[in-house]
């Protein structure tokens, strides 16, 4: 599994490359490990991932 | 040599006003739009900065022309609940997708920035928050 997909009701997220994306937040045992991009139905991982501070 | 520098502000003056919108601001006439469809969406596109007024790239959703980017401008589409591709080319193609639910109003900001021979407009996802209150000053451009 590459984690869960998280999407934010009243905010906008997006990851610019050569075009613009909207994405949702992919998160695997407290951390970012990359974006989901619903329109190309794409995971793009992140590099080095993010630990999160979730509460 | 004072006469010619005038004459140069005032037709410079002239292409950027020529290439600004000229319709009804957005919060005269907002109320008048018909309400969306409970099965569609709708999507905004305003440009709210008259930096590099003359360049007008048309804006193509799903490969659709929809209008052009006019300087201090907006119109809005409602569409079908599904992904959406919104594009605008000058010398550089740049692309914003986007997924439309039902119900959902979504704005989308076409920026400008400097290009190479001509400055780039491109397609750019805001907040609604931050939309509903970039628009309030730019001209209706739709039909």
């Amino acid at each position: 599994m590459q984690g869960v997909v998280y999407k934010s009701k009243d905010q906008v997220l997006t990851v610019e490359a050569s075009n613009i994306y909207e994405a949702n937040i992919v998160v695997l045992s407290n951390k970012l490990v990359g974006f989901y991009l619903p329109v190309e139905h794409t995971f793009s991982p992140l590099d080095s991932k993010v630990k999160l501070n979730s509460q | 040599m004072k006469f010619i520098l005038k004459n140069l502000a005032v037709i410079l003056l002239s292409v950027y006003l020529a290439g600004c919108a000229t319709g009804p601001k957005f919060s005269e006439i907002s109320a008048s739009f018909a309400t969306v469809s409970p099965d569609k969406g709708r999507i905004y596109i305003y440009r709210n900065s008259a930096l590099g007024a003359a360049i007008q790239p048309e804006v193509r959703v799903n490969d659709e022309i929809t209008g052009k980017a006019v300087a201090n401008g907006f119109y809005y589409i409602d569409r079908a609940p599904g992904n959406y591709k919104i594009k605008t080319s000058t010398e550089v193609e740049r692309q914003l997708s986007l997924v439309l639910e039902k119900g959902q109003t979504r704005y989308v900001r076409l920026n400008v920035s400097m290009g190479f021979f001509v400055g780039h407009v491109y397609p750019e996802l805001v907040e609604n928050s931050i939309g509903e209150k970039e628009i309030q000053q730019c001209s209706y451009t739709g039909k």
